[in-house]
């Protein structure tokens, strides 16, 4: 079979990887080399993982080859001067529940009744290993306190490339795009160029020098600032450079193609930036990914959304799940089409609703049907599908002291003590798991 | 309409029915739950009695049992139950398919590619097997075989799991003393007239004909076809599926076993609908399921004795009227319907039991502290009503993918399916490919073994699976096959695994 992947991106090469699995693939990338706007360095969700089985890539191959680090919790803070508002949360449990009690409930009946000072997010083992610098591989073994979470990704966006590159020799390159003839069984177009629609700028990036306490770090750290949520990821091994991205929350057109104002915007948070981008954005509804029988093309705009959580090799990673789930037939009668948009959307929109999470948070939202019902019950809305699991959620919006506001029936029956104790004895497991690491 | 008046806490929680969905319902609460904070209490009525039937399950009962801290062994006893591996369909689809659908996957992928695209590139090399020969738990049926798939050391296959056959009213009566052991309060009773208060209109208490009052903040109508308190009281809409699902009535008999008993369940067609043969340890659960519309009850009864070949002296449950469908909302008010007042779909698949089980843990994830609950209301009905959907789809396609001449197939097959159904079966045609969620019942392995068992066969295979030769792609289902097998030579009966284990009523 013979696939021609349009756009030598990055977008291009995942699939390019992925495919190569199948000997019987002939696959050729066409196109100029493209960074896509893409950040230097860039974080991906645990999600990632699937992308790795897919694609056949050992994890300790990826760890060894590609500039990378594991990302276990995020840092947001909502005041850069005050230590105190900082709020954690990770990919991972909090605590450990007692029965049919789930430990948020536990802790918010003593937080009502003010029995604990401590914050929920250092009842994350994530937590804990990311404020003390520290990682251990999670576990398999559900008996396990490091089967407790799992870990994302800070990637090193060149060095990713280059590995895909050099571990599908196979993959046939051309600079131009061949005349689209019948020659081709399948075609994947990464590179289609954004829609007619206006695009909106959506977020600037650039690279700064790291601060010492971002290197070597397994956090991601978010400002909220006047502009919009800033993000800063670094890598040891990237020249110390932090990789930033503020997501705004409005710029004016005009402003967009300015480079001085954006110049100006960008010195507000430092003086020696570099690498100062400014990518554009469909609003998100109107971004989607086309599936033809024979030809499937995967916006640029959409493999590059930006927000605080997700990246492009999330999006990216998404989309090529989707598309080996849904594996292009000969003839398939556009049957695929709708079900592939439908599942690849739905996902899509799953990380869209956590990112909109923080942001209906800073804005004080008050019809937020997340925020609402966990305040109400202490549960989380269960969308299908969800790539975002419930605890993360749980993690986020405990963090920011979003509490049910009652306690559940399951914490009225334990006394304030027993659930002191309960708490204790997990801090205590948990803080000497992470001296131990 | 959130209630405007100061949050009332819940302390009483009273649950109309003794049933299977009633004692379920008290036995997992009373886990949860500790009586000094909060009283259970359970009103039923002797001389209603319960539906009787209800003896097929699928695994996730174990799931239900085991948060429970039920012992298998105990709980086995108690119920003379026996191992399921899976569902026999003889006569579905055309008048002479035997097909099997297991609690198992089917054959093994090969670098990520499905199973069914190797199965069908390996019949282009002259394959003839059908496709539910390459499943673990079908081969072990055939055999009468059974023993739990951990203790299969490899390189034996361990790919299956399994339910139960079970005496419901042995269930209900099992669950009945766990939950009284841990406070439940059994109230006996008919209940005569149900108490609302103004201004919300919130249920307060039932009046019992023997002049008890019992009074609670939540109520769980557990009081089966009835709905005494979803469906008559709160006038809860029920969505009805008649139009998809043409049965509408039941006859049970209880024989005895004349061999030992197979770790399967069958579902054997008829012209008008379908029997059931269901083997405990020393008796079967035998049914009829017909559309009155196309067979009358005598008739069916007639055919149903003939069938296991009973006299007419054996004691008759029936018939039993059903319709099958939903409530558009479970939970109205103050009251939460679970079980048969809460919907209907007929037990070719086995599913009640575990609609009831899900709903008992929505409900106990959602469970308020105190009357101000609007919104876990509105995420419980949203997530019941998911559940019964997929479920019901799933029994539809069995109907709607038929080839037999008879009346009612025919009327069947000519039925407006829902458009998520019809998508999901020509894409399967078409190309293979089932899309599945995340949530909800059934998953590929259970479509594809209704799918091909019925004689729908996709027109294409994955790109992926040309990895292969067809040749190749033989060789590799064979060699799968030949580990099966050597998996079930040995595996032990399933009658000597139940009396190794210790599980057979003494
Ligand atoms: C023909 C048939 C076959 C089935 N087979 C299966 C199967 O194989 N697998 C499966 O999972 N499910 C099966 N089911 C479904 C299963 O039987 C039910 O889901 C299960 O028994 C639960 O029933 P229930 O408790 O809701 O109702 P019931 O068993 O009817 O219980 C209702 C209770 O409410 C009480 N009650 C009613 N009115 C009053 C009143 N006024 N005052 C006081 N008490 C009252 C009754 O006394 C009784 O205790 C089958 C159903 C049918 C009809």
């Amino acid at each position: 079979m013979k696939i021609l992947i349009l756009g030598n991106n990055l977008a291009a090469w995942m699939t390019a990887k992925a495919l190569s699995v199948y000997s019987h693939f002939e696959v050729t990338i066409a196109g100029k080399k493209s960074s896509n706007n893409l950040p230097a360095i860039q974080s991906a969700l645990p999600y990632f993982d699937e992308y790795l089985k897919l694609a056949q890539i050992p994890k300790n191959e990826f760890t060894q080859q590609v500039i990378n680090q594991p990302l276990l919790a995020h840092q947001v803070m909502t005041n850069i001067n005050n230590a105190s508002q900082q709020h954690w949360f990770a990919f991972s449990e909090y605590g450990a529940p007692l029965g049919p009690l789930e430990f948020h409930q536990a802790f918010a009946r003593l937080k009502h009744n003010r029995w604990v000072k401590d914050d929920f997010c250092n009842y994350s083992l994530a937590v804990l290993q990311a404020k003390h610098g520290k990682y251990q591989v999670s576990s398999k073994n559900p008996n396990s306190a490091y089967s407790t979470y799992v870990n994302g990704y800070i990637i090193d966006t060149a060095s990713f490339i280059h590995y895909l590159q050099m571990s599908c020799p196979k993959v046939k390159q051309l600079d131009a795009i061949p005349p689209l003839t019948a020659a081709h069984d399948l075609i994947i177009n990464c590179s289609i160029a954004p829609s007619k629609m206006p695009l909106t700028a959506n977020s600037i990036s650039w690279l700064e020098p790291s601060c010492q306490k971002f290197t070597g770090q397994y956090h991601k750290t978010i400002e909220m600032t006047a502009h919009g949520l800033l993000s800063k990821l670094a890598l040891p091994d990237n020249k110390n450079m932090s990789q930033c991205q503020l997501t705004l929350n409005h710029l004016p057109d005009a402003l967009s193609d300015d480079q001085t104002a954006i110049n100006r915007i960008v010195a507000q948070y430092t003086q020696q930036a570099s690498d100062i981008r400014v990518s554009k954005q469909l609003t998100p509804a109107e971004n989607q990914a086309f599936y033809r029988a024979s030809h499937i093309a995967f916006d640029v705009q959409w493999q590059q959304l930006k927000s605080w959580s997700y990246s492009a090799i999330d999006t990216i990673s998404v989309f090529i799940v989707n598309l080996f789930e849904h594996f292009p037939r000969r003839n398939d009668n556009q049957k695929l089409n709708s079900i592939f948009t439908e599942h690849y959307t739905k996902q899509i929109q799953s990380l869209q609703r956590y990112d909109q999470l923080l942001h209906a948070i800073f804005s004080k939202e008050t019809n937020n049907n997340s925020i609402n019902l966990f305040k109400e019950s202490g549960r989380i809305l269960q969308l299908d599908p969800d790539l975002i699991k419930p605890d993360w959620i749980i993690g986020l919006l405990m963090s920011f002291d979003i509490i049910p506001a009652k306690c559940s029936p399951y914490a009225n029956q334990l006394t304030e003590a027993q659930l002191v104790s309960h708490c204790e004895k997990i801090k205590s497991v948990f803080n000497q798991k992470v001296k131990n690491i | 309409m959130q209630s405007v008046s100061r949050p009332k806490l819940i302390k009483n929680i009273v649950i109309l029915g003794g049933g299977t969905a009633g004692w379920m319902t008290a036995a997992a609460l009373s886990k949860a739950l500790k009586p000094d904070n909060i009283q259970i209490k359970l009103v039923e009525s002797e001389q209603i009695g319960t539906v009787g039937v209800g003896e097929a399950t699928i695994p996730h009962i174990r799931t239900f049992n085991s948060l429970l801290g039920i012992s298998e062994s105990e709980f086995m006893q108690a119920t003379e139950a026996t191992f399921k591996l899976g569902i026999q369909f003889k006569g579905w689809g055309n008048k002479d398919s035997d097909y099997f659908h297991p609690f198992s996957d089917f054959g093994e992928a090969y670098q990520q590619i499905n199973f069914q695209n190797l199965y069908l590139k390996a019949k282009q090399a002259g394959l003839k097997l059908p496709f539910d020969n390459f499943s673990t738990a079908i081969a072990a049926s055939r055999e009468k075989k059974f023993c739990f798939a951990q203790n299969l050391p490899p390189p034996l296959l361990n790919n299956y799991s399994y339910a139960y056959h079970l005496n419901a009213t042995a269930y209900a009566r099992f669950l009945r003393q766990y939950s009284e052991q841990r406070g439940v309060k059994r109230v006996e009773g008919k209940v005569t007239a149900i108490k609302t208060k103004l201004p919300d209109g919130d249920i307060c208490s039932l009046t019992l004909d023997n002049g008890k009052t019992v009074a609670g903040e939540l109520f769980i109508d557990c009081s089966g076809f009835r709905a005494l308190l979803i469906g008559q009281l709160l006038k809860s809409d029920y969505q009805d599926w008649s139009h998809w699902l043409k049965c509408d009535s039941a006859i049970a008999i209880q024989s005895p076993l004349h061999s030992s008993p197979h770790p399967y369940t069958q579902a054997i067609a008829h012209q008008a609908g379908w029997y059931w043969h269901i083997p405990l340890q020393t008796r079967c659960g035998n049914g009829i399921v017909y559309s009155s519309q196309y067979l009358s009850d005598q008739q069916a009864l007639v055919q149903l004795q003939a069938k296991i070949g009973l006299s007419k002296n054996a004691r008759i449950n029936g018939p039993i009227r059903f319709r099958p469908g939903v409530r558009q909302r479970a939970w109205v008010k103050n009251c939460i319907a679970i079980g048969l007042s809460s919907g209907f779909l007929e037990p070719l698949e086995s599913t009640s039991i575990h609609l009831i089980q899900a709903s008992i843990f929505k409900l106990i994830e959602l469970m308020p502290a105190d009357n101000q609950f609007a919104l876990a209301r509105a995420e419980y009905n949203r997530l019941i009503n998911y559940e019964y959907n997929t479920v019901r789809d799933f029994i539809i396609l069995h109907y709607y993918l038929n080839q037999r001449k008879e009346a009612f197939w025919q009327d069947c097959q000519s039925i407006d399916i829902p458009d998520s159904l019809k998508h999901k079966i020509e894409t399967f045609k078409l190309t293979g490919i089932l899309t599945e969620n995340q949530q909800g019942l059934f998953f590929k392995p259970s479509w594809q073994s209704v799918l091909f068992g019925q004689g729908l066969t996709p027109k294409q295979t994955d790109p992926r699976a040309d990895l292969m030769t067809n040749q190749q792609a033989l060789d590799f289902v064979l060699r799968y096959l030949d580990k099966q097998d050597e998996t079930v030579r040995q595996m032990p009966g399933h009658d000597c695994w139940l009396n190794q284990i210790g599980v057979m009523r003494q």
